[in-house]
This record gives structure tokens, sequence and C-alpha cells, in this order.
């Protein structure tokens, strides 16, 4: 290797340089257009890829939103079916959290971050990244053809309860639409499995020298508990999922109980157990709250970090609370089930470890908010959005304080209570963590900034619309309105739904925030000012190289770290700051 | 950053790296197929106290399935433990014994089928099928894995070979005990 190679001259990299062995086609850095962008062995394009599908398919998961709200608000207009209705609502929940959520912030950021972050050249299994982007892809296409199969898409709600998902003549839906709903989770299933396999083999054997474990950066230690929690429980789905499909399929009664009439007609069925499939079905379902909440909280800690220039309180104890919540979040899942007709003494345990889940979430918030104190804040956008994201966690903490008391649960249940409550936690949390780590990282992207005036436009019809949407639904909930109706005509119901229509309109406010946000992600990629190696005065090890890094991350040796990931706060004034590679 | 040669520690770390990559894919695989069968087991316990369960008796040809499996798992082991130059031969006798063990599985359902039990005839027999055909599944992809090692069998991670080897056989007896006596 000659001494005068630079950054980008994509050849450069032969094969010694590269912290994977030799057999690996992505050793030479790839000069065609379809296997530089398209069949890309780079960790940080097929970040990139990721981020385009799911704002690709937010489109379509808000697009189903506005729509069923605008029914809500306005019914007798004939907006949709009641069919339609669940349908959407169902395809709604799925498409957000598997592919908006999950794809941007487990899979889009992640993969853009972690080898940056750690000091690898790229992912421990580059080819296996690529083909995780490949299955999710096929995955989003199935899930949005299902709307055009006889009877459209699936209705079962994203939780496929059966009998109603089990059987083929409940719903429209449920005679194609779910079968494609199945096929498309599997593969969903097997991309986050290829996706995480890799980022806990790059954490655990990429990491560059002098990068012990209690140096990694808090977004690290999110993102292994968060794949490891999914890697732990995405089993027990793929086993519920085998079991409904044969249900479906093959003439089985796994979860289908005896004594079932549909439409009138009896079904052959006997002996089996829906209860069952809840009990399965939670089993991931809970820890997959802590995949999509922790890796948006880890992104919190190095934002607030850096803009408020000094290092999380107590980084210690907040890996340790991370590691408690990852444990006590495997075992909490019954609180979904509190009415399903379990026994209420599981409930009771249920209700008491998941009230235990507080303490370390409340030590996380703590950190959170402590750096902030006496800090010199930097009010940029990154910085407000991880901010709106402490204030989501808080708010929409306290909801789940009442849902996790089995008594309070049994009124709250099934209304809109638990709307309000868990779009806070996996819809403002994950998203405001998830631009909270684009305005970050924009210019790892695309070399370039993002605009600062369209991002406080857009933080602020975020926060506001969010904000108002879900904390109206926590009252409509206590006001008795129930989830999942197409219309209400119930005169207890109707004081509460008549907030309806302002809901739908602040809905629409937080929407056409997010067009500023589109707006100003594809301007800023092609036109936005040009970036330095360390735009924002961060220490970690992705300001270390420049933006964007070439393939390879680092034109030179691999970054050698000789300190904590946040050295804020240092020098004889208290203003300045240590990179992690620091050499002094 | 003045150059851009590669360090000593990277040149002479990195290829042991991804040995050890492959390792932590393997223990993570490994525990979650761990995971799944413990779903399944779970399943099996709770769908047996209904009403409607009624144990069938299993083809003997189970039993010597059982065994073949379980040679399988010495033959992998010696593998693993011989010199380089040996281990192919070895590789070779664990993929035979595999195929021999799926084969084994096709006739054991033949002889269900024979006898009038398919998959929707009971629940007992629902589970039989699909325990066994997601086991086949597992062991389907330990086998391509090894054929991969035979091609290179010098150089192949054989311990990462033989613990996904290991489970899928220990996966057998766990299943194959919980069909017959639970």
């Amino acid at each position: 290797m000659a001494i005068t190679h630079k950054q980008g001259s994509d050849a450069a990299h032969g094969h010694d340089d590269h912290g994977h062995g030799v057999g690996d086609a992505h050793d030479h850095g790839p000069t065609g257009f379809i296997s530089k962008y398209i069949f890309s062995f780079d960790h940080k394009v097929i970040g990139i890829q990721y981020l385009l599908l799911a704002i690709g398919m937010s489109f379509i998961g808000v697009g189903l939103s506005f729509w069923f709200r605008t029914q809500l608000a306005w019914p007798g207009h004939d907006v949709m079916t009641p069919e339609q209705y669940v349908s959407f609502v169902t395809m709604h929940g799925t498409i957000m959290i598997f592919f908006v959520v999950s794809a941007a912030l487990s899979s889009g950021l992640g993969n853009l971050a972690i080898p940056l972050q750690i000091g690898a050249r790229d992912m421990a299994f580059p080819l296996l990244n690529m083909l995780s982007f490949w299955t999710i892809l096929p995955a989003a296409l199935i899930m949005i053809a299902s709307f055009f199969v006889e009877g459209g898409a699936s209705g079962g709600g994203w939780t496929v309860y059966p009998p109603l998902s089990a059987l083929r003549n409940t719903l429209p839906g449920a005679k194609w639409g779910t079968t494609l709903w199945l096929l498309a989770m599997a593969l969903f299933i097997v991309s986050f499995t290829m996706g995480g396999l890799n980022y806990t083999a790059t954490i655990l054997n990429l990491r560059a020298r002098g990068m012990s474990l209690m140096r990694m950066p808090l977004t690290i230690w999110c993102w292994l508990i968060a794949t490891l929690l999914g890697l732990l429980g995405f089993p027990a789905l793929t086993a519920a999922a085998i079991m409904l499909l044969l249900d479906r399929h093959g003439g089985t009664s796994f979860f289908l109980p005896s004594g079932l009439i549909v439409s009138g007609e009896p079904m052959a069925n006997v002996g089996g157990t829906p209860l069952l499939f809840q009990h399965l079905f939670w089993f991931l379902g809970h820890p997959e709250v802590y995949v999509l909440v922790l890796p948006a909280i880890g992104v919190a800690f190095d934002v607030i970090a850096t803009f408020a220039r000094r290092p999380p309180q107590a980084y210690r104890y907040s890996v340790y609370s991370l590691l408690v919540i990852a444990l006590l979040g495997m075992v909490v899942w019954g609180h979904h089930m509190f009415v399903s007709g379990m026994n209420p003494y599981l409930g009771k345990y249920f209700s008491i470890s998941t009230l235990l889940i507080t303490a370390p979430f409340a030590i996380l918030g703590v950190n959170l908010v402590g750096s902030l104190w006496k800090a010199r804040i930097r009010f940029t956008t990154p910085m407000l959005f991880a901010l709106g994201l402490v204030s989501a966690v808080g708010t929409g903490g306290i909801g789940g304080l009442f849902l996790a008391t089995s008594t309070a649960d049994l009124h709250f249940h099934d209304t809109y209570f638990v709307v309000g409550h868990f779009h806070l936690m996996i819809g403002v949390v994950t998203l405001t963590g998830t631009f909270a780590g684009i305005y970050y990282w924009f210019p790892k992207m695309f070399g370039r900034m993002m605009n600062e005036t369209l991002g406080k436009i857009h933080f602020w019809t975020t926060i506001i619309g969010t904000f108002a949407v879900f904390t109206i639904q926590h009252f409509q909930g206590l006001g008795g309105l129930t989830r999942r109706y197409y219309e209400y005509s119930a005169q207890v119901m109707m004081p509460a739904a008549s907030l309806n229509p302002m809901v739908t309109m602040f809905a629409f406010l937080a929407g056409a925030g997010q067009l500023v946000f589109f707006v100003n992600f594809f301007w800023s990629a092609l036109r936005g000012p040009k970036a330095g190696e360390n735009p924002w005065d961060a220490t970690t090890l992705e300001w270390t190289t420049p933006s964007p890094p070439g393939h390879g991350n680092w034109p030179g040796a691999l970054p050698v770290v000789t300190g904590d990931p946040y050295g804020y706060a240092t020098g004889p004034d208290g203003n300045g700051f240590r990179m992690q590679n620091a050499k002094d | 950053m003045e150059s851009n040669r590669p360090d000593s520690w990277e040149r002479s770390v990195a290829p042991g790296r991804r040995a050890d990559s492959i390792q932590t894919m393997a223990f993570i695989m490994v525990a979650g197929a761990i995971m799944l069968f413990t779903t399944f087991t779970a399943s099996y316990l709770v769908r047996r106290e209904s009403v409607d369960w009624a144990g069938m008796a299993l083809p003997r040809l189970v039993w010597v399935n059982t065994a073949l499996i379980l040679l399988s798992s010495v033959t992998m082991e010696i593998a693993r433990k011989v010199r380089a130059g040996g281990a192919p031969r070895w590789v070779a006798a664990t993929i035979g014994l595999g195929v021999l063990f799926l084969v084994g599985q096709v006739f054991v359902w033949k002889q269900l089928a024979d006898r009038g039990a398919f998959v929707s005839t009971s629940p007992h027999a629902s589970f039989f099928y699909m325990l066994t055909a997601v086991h086949a599944a597992h062991l389907a992809a330990g086998i391509t894995v090894l054929l991969f090692a035979f091609r290179r069998a010098g150089r192949a991670p054989l311990g990462v070979c033989a613990a996904w080897w290991h489970l899928v056989g220990g996966a057998w007896v766990w299943v194959a005990l919980l069909l017959a006596f639970f």
C-alpha cells in the first residue's frame, strides 16, 4: 500500500487494511453505480437505503392514519367502509412499527453509526448486511401488495390475535391479506436477524483498539442491548406465526377453540387456546417496544452530551440500568393481557415486575436531564429533538404507571388512553430520536448540513402536533372512549368522541411538519452547506474522519481510543473538549 | 493519520477478529434456536392440557433416527478434534448421517400417513409434523454449512459448525422425548 493514497480513491483499499479477512468481495472499493449504490456492501450506503425505505413507507403509514382519522373526526361521509377501517388501522401499526421506526432507527441509523462510532472499517459481515436490506425490501413490497389482493389487507390488528386472524372467513382481509402479512413479517424477521447478528458481532468483535466496553458511546450500548432483545424475542413470534399459518392453511387447531361460529357457520376446530398466542406474541411484542425505544434514548444521550457540552451523568449507572431494563423487559409481557382472562395472580406478578421497570427508566431519565444542569446548552435542531424525546419519555412513562397497575388497567384497557400512551412511547420517542439522529449525523451521510430554520419549524410542528394528539387521546380514554371503533353512537362516549376533530387537525399539523423535513432532507443532501470533519465539536470517533467518510471509513489507520467517549467540559476554563482518540 | 498503511495491530489482529465475529454470530444463533424450541415446548405443554388431547404412538423408526443423529454428533466431534488432514472424512461422515436422518424422517412421515395420521388429524399429530419439519429445517441448514466446511476443511471454523450440529442433535433428542413421553 502506497502512502500517498487518499480517501475516496476507492481502489486504494487493498486486502490488508480492512478489518475483515480475505475473501470479502468488498475489500476493493466498488466502482460501478450498481455495486456502489444499489447492491452495496458499505454500511453507510445500506444505512441510507434503510432511511429512504423508511421515508417511503412513512408516506403510506402516515397516510393511512390521516385517512382513518378523517373518518373518526367526520363520520358519516363514506370516507371508508368499516372493513377498510380495521385494515387501515392494522396496516398503519404494522408499517409504522416495523418498516418506519425499526427500519429508520435500528437499521438505518444503526448501520450508519455503529462502525463509525466504534472505529471499524465496516460491519462484521458486509454481505449479510446487504442481504438484510434486500430482504426487508420485498417484505415491504409484499405488505403493500396485500392491499390489492381479494378482500384487501389484513384487518386482524398488528397483533394478529386468533381466532380473528386464524380463520379465513372472519373478515374480508382475513382471506389473503393476513397470509401475505405473515409472509412479509417472516421476511422482516429474517432481515432483522441478519442485521442483528451483524450488529452484535460488529460491536463485540470489531471495536477499535482501546475501545473497551465501558468506553463505548451509550448509543452503541443501546443498539447492542436492543438487538439482543430482538434476537431473543423474535423466535417466540416465529413459532407463533408458524402455528398460526398451520391453523389458517393446514386445518390444525393450535389457537382455535371449540364452539366457534363464524358468519352463522359452526367451525370444526376443537381444543385450541387463543390465550397461548397472546402470550407468545407479547413475549416478543413487549421487548420489541425496547427494541424501538432504547436506540432512540441512546441517540439522545449522545446528542444531549454534545450540545449541553457535558458528559452524561453517571455513565456506568446508565449502562447498568439499560441491562436491568433488558432483563426485566423480557419478563413483563403479560401486562398487555390483564383483561384477557389469565390467572389474576399472574396479573399481579406482571403488574409488580412492570412497575419495577420504572426504576431503571427513572435513572436513565435523571441522567438525561442531569447533563443539562448548569450547562451552556446549544439549541441546535438535533438538540431540540433530543429534548423533545426526554419530554416524551417522561409524559409517556407516567401513563405507563397507570396501565401497569392491573386494577387501573381494567378501566383503561382498549381505550384511547392506551393509544395515547403507546404512541408517545413508540411513536414520539422513537421519531424524535430518529430525527435527532438524522440531523446530527447528516454530515456523515451526505457531507452536508441540514437547514437549521427548516429544522426548527419541523421540530415545533412535530412536537406541538404529536403532543396535542396523544395527550388529548389520554383524556379521551379517561372519558371512556374505546379504541378500534369505526364510528361512535353510544351517548356515553359522545363527550370524549367530540374531541376527535381536534385530534385529527393536530395530526394534520404534525404531518405537515414532516413535509418540511422531507424538503429539508433532500434539498440539504444535494445543496446544503458543506460540512467539515467535526461540525458539532463532538468527541466520538465518527467525527475524526472526513464527512462523508470514504469506503473503509478512515483514510489512514484506524483510530486508537485513549479515553472516554464524552470528553466535554475539559481544559482550564471548562469549555474545551477532548476527542476520544486524542493523544495527550 | 499521516499514512494509510495499516498498523501492525490491524494487520495481525484483524483476521482473528473475523473468526471471533463468526463465533459471536454462531453463539447468538444457537441462543435463538434454543428460544424457538423452548417456545414450541411451552406451547406443547399448554396445548396438551386441552380436553381433545390424545397421544398417538410414534413409529419405532423415530428411535433409529435418534441413534443416527447421536452418532453424527460423535463423528462431528471427531472431525473437530482430529488434525486438519483427517477432518474432511469425518465431516463427510457427519453429512452422510445427517442426510440419512432426514431420509429416515421422511419414512416416519410416510408411516404416520399410512396410519391415517395427518397434520390436522389430532393436536399431537399437528405438533409431530410441525416440530419434525422445523427441526429438519435446522438440520438442513447445518448440512449446508458442513458442505462449505467440507470444501475448505483445513481452514473451516469446525468449532462453530460443531456447536450448531450439537444444538440440532440436542434439539432432536429434546423434541423426540417431548413428543414420545409428554
